[in-house]
């Protein structure tokens, strides 16, 4: 117990810096709205968990999957749906950052293939200080009587 | 000391069986006298005092067919004005209508189904074809709607509803779309009877729009 606890903190000396700063961020249920085959936007949604002591800002995401992506929030004024695009993402010190349905969200542009219910979306978060979170997100409907149903219509 | 007369014997069978046929007048005739229950209705809705009565527009529907205020007529029909390449309010505004008709359908007792029609605010970029591609997904009975900006206009405007192009210098194809986030409500007679606003739940709505059938059902 005593040397797996020494070798724990010798790695947390070894580790670089870097690492642990991407580490303080940390992202849950990461998922791409299902839409129809022929879709050439989608919307991506997260949540982003930030440990650290300093807020972190997603200034950039990418995708292999997407032509582009730009960070958004969709937001209702005076009746009217906007969508406003955003230079960065802050996930407060401490503190976490909702993407979800109606509010932040990643608008993903131009997918390079069809997109099915249960594929695999690999993004990229760059922060500010250049750091890159790698996230996995599953395409799949929002939650609800039908989230794991899909509609195949042919007309 | 018994009774030996077997009329006033069944005096009271007689009387009872007399009240019960004067209640039974007096209810159906409160029935038909009596105004139907007004509609009990969340506060996620709002219902014109007066139906909006709306003058006649020439659109086409995502099958290329004429789409006129007749297409209104003789049915219910919830109106949403988004646009396809909108990639998080109207996908959620369309989920919601599908599943707002599937809680409309589970209730009892029955209530006719509405229609749904999704009116484009993108008439550029939004093509029956396009339309074609987005609305059945959802449910292959909605109806995507485009024509003229004119009569998009026309209607829109009748319903209350905006719709603003806001460009997107960075990426000058992919502009963006302001639009009223309210889904509307007409009723059999091709009036707007009622004004749901966003967020949207589908239980409720469907809850309020099974009120809103009842009561003009029972009111014509």
């Amino acid at each position: 117990m005593k040397s797996l606890l020494h070798s724990l903190v010798l790695l947390c000396l070894l580790a670089p810096v870097a690492a642990v700063q991407a580490d303080q961020l940390r992202v849950e249920d990461p998922w791409v709205r299902a839409g129809p085959p022929t879709a050439r936007v989608m919307a991506g949604y997260m949540t982003l968990y930030n440990s650290g002591a300093r807020e972190r800002e997603i200034v950039r995401v990418t995708s292999p999957a997407f032509a582009r992506v730009e960070l958004h929030l969709s937001r209702i004024e005076d009746g009217m749906a906007r969508m406003i695009p955003q230079e960065a993402l802050r996930v407060p010190a401490g503190g976490r950052l909702e993407l979800t349905p109606g509010g932040y969200h990643l608008m993903l542009f131009d997918p390079l293939a069809p997109l099915q219910p249960g594929d695999p979306v690999e993004l990229s978060l760059h922060d500010a200080a250049g750091q890159v979170l790698n996230v996995r997100a599953t395409v799949r409907l929002p939650g609800g009587r039908d989230a794991d149903h899909t509609h195949h219509h042919h007309d | 000391m018994s009774d030996s007369n077997p009329a006033l014997h069944h005096r009271p069978l007689f009387l009872l069986l007399l009240l019960a046929v004067l209640a039974g007048g007096l209810y159906l005739g409160w029935q038909q006298f009596a105004p139907p229950a007004p509609p009990r209705l969340s506060d996620q809705v709002t219902r014109l005092p007066q139906p909006r009565p709306i003058a006649d527009f020439a659109l086409i529907d995502h099958h290329e067919r004429p789409f006129t205020l007749a297409r209104f007529q003789g049915q219910w029909s919830f109106v949403f004005f988004g646009y396809t390449h909108c990639p998080d309010v109207c996908p959620t505004a369309m989920l919601d209508l599908k599943r707002t008709l599937e809680a409309v359908a589970a209730a009892e007792p029955a209530v006719e189904p509405p229609q749904v029609v999704f009116v484009t605010a993108d008439p550029e970029r939004d093509t029956p074809a396009q339309l074609a591609r987005f609305v059945p997904y959802f449910n292959p009975d909605f109806i995507g709607v485009t024509g003229p900006q004119d009569q998009l206009d026309q209607l829109s405007s009748q319903l209350s509803s905006l719709a603003v192009k806001v460009p997107n210098p960075d990426n000058p194809d992919n502009y963006l779309v302001d639009h009223t986030a309210s889904i509307l409500l007409l009723n059999p007679d091709g009036r707007l009877e009622a004004i749901f606003t966003s967020p949207h739940n589908p239980d409720t709505m469907a809850a309020d729009y099974r009120e809103l059938a009842r009561y003009f059902k029972e009111s014509s």
